[in-house]
């Protein structure tokens, strides 16, 4: 017996309900779960409670595991470009623009700007994931979301602004600056590379 | 399943060897054209076939084709030219394996052995 589109929802429903928030996860859960059911008989609503009960903690260590799965992924593809020739280059031409820029202010002016300039790529990356969550929207992976790690990245850049003035030259001053902000647009780029992944996956 | 430990190290062999054959299939149809092939004495389960999908599409080996089928969605796997090597090393692998296990446990006698 095939089961309806209502009853499919259903199910979908029960998944997020126990925390498989990720539609990547969902789909299949849904699908496999579906399929079951549709082999056995009687009523579908005590079926899916009977399945579910006697699933629940296998379906939530199996989400744990594409969850993790997926974490690995995302940060073997981050890796990935920062070995790619287009961190490289992107590294130089911040490495230029930042030396231009030292050579008419004085250090202190540079690094505020650095700094501004490093906010400003941090939070195009990791803000559109910040509302994302906050607005609950519907994320089909992790690969989505780990623009929000770029937060972490600002850290080190706040801790710059204290010990920058100990450095010894201004070279490494704009070195270290330079590699935040290669970071950050690198980890922009891996996030619309996986969301690029999605919508041709999901909306094609 | 008699001892699931024994099939363990196999499962994406067997994954990639099913995939071979019928180019691409889903989950659940995994587990049902495993449990028919064995008559019921292998029953992969979706807390290991899954993790195990995932992985060899992370690795590169599969690709994934998501359509709508029967009011809902459904994601195909299917071996890619990586994929594709990869199972031929892999059940190369399995097969000697196999031989060297059954020479373990059931040593055929030499030929020219003479007493």
């Amino acid at each position: 017996m095939k089961l309806t589109e209502i009853q499919i929802e259903t199910i979908d429903a029960s998944l997020k309900k126990m925390g498989i928030i990720y539609t990547d996860i969902r789909t299949e859960m849904t699908d496999h779960i579906a399929s079951v059911l549709e082999e056995s008989n009687g009523d579908f609503e005590q079926n899916l409670e009977d399945f579910i009960n006697a699933h629940r903690k296998k379906l939530r260590r199996q989400n744990t595991k594409l969850v993790m799965l997926a974490c690995v992924k995302s940060w073997k593809a981050m890796g990935l470009n920062i070995l790619k020739i287009r961190f490289l280059a992107t590294f130089v031409a911040i490495y230029c623009v930042t030396t231009g820029i030292n050579m008419l202010m004085d250090r202190y002016s540079t690094v505020m700007l650095l700094f501004i300039i490093f906010c400003v790529a941090n939070s195009s990356v990791s803000l559109p994931s910040v509302i994302g969550i906050l607005k609950r929207k519907a994320q089909y992976s992790i690969g989505e979301g780990i623009g929000i790690l770029n937060l972490f990245v600002i850290f080190p850049a706040i801790i710059a602004l204290k010990f920058v003035w100990d450095f010894s030259s201004d070279e490494l001053v704009l070195l270290y600056f330079t590699t935040l902000i290669s970071i950050s647009l690198t980890l922009g780029h891996t996030v619309r590379m996986f969301k690029a992944q999605i919508k041709m996956k999901y909306h094609d | 399943m008699k001892n699931s430990q024994l099939y363990k190290g196999s499962l994406n062999t067997i994954i990639m060897k099913l995939l071979e054959e019928n180019g691409r299939m889903y989950g659940y149809e995994i587990t049902q054209k495993v449990k028919g092939i064995t008559a019921g004495e292998l029953n992969i389960t979706e807390g290991a076939l899954y993790p195990a999908l995932h992985k060899l599409e992370a690795d590169g080996f599969l690709d994934v084709e998501v359509e709508k089928v029967d009011n809902r969605l459904r994601k195909y796997y299917k071996l890619t030219e990586n994929g594709q090597k990869e199972t031929v090393n892999r059940l190369a692998e399995l097969e000697e394996f196999i031989r060297n296990m059954q020479n373990l446990v059931s040593p055929s006698p030499k030929t020219g052995l003479q007493f």
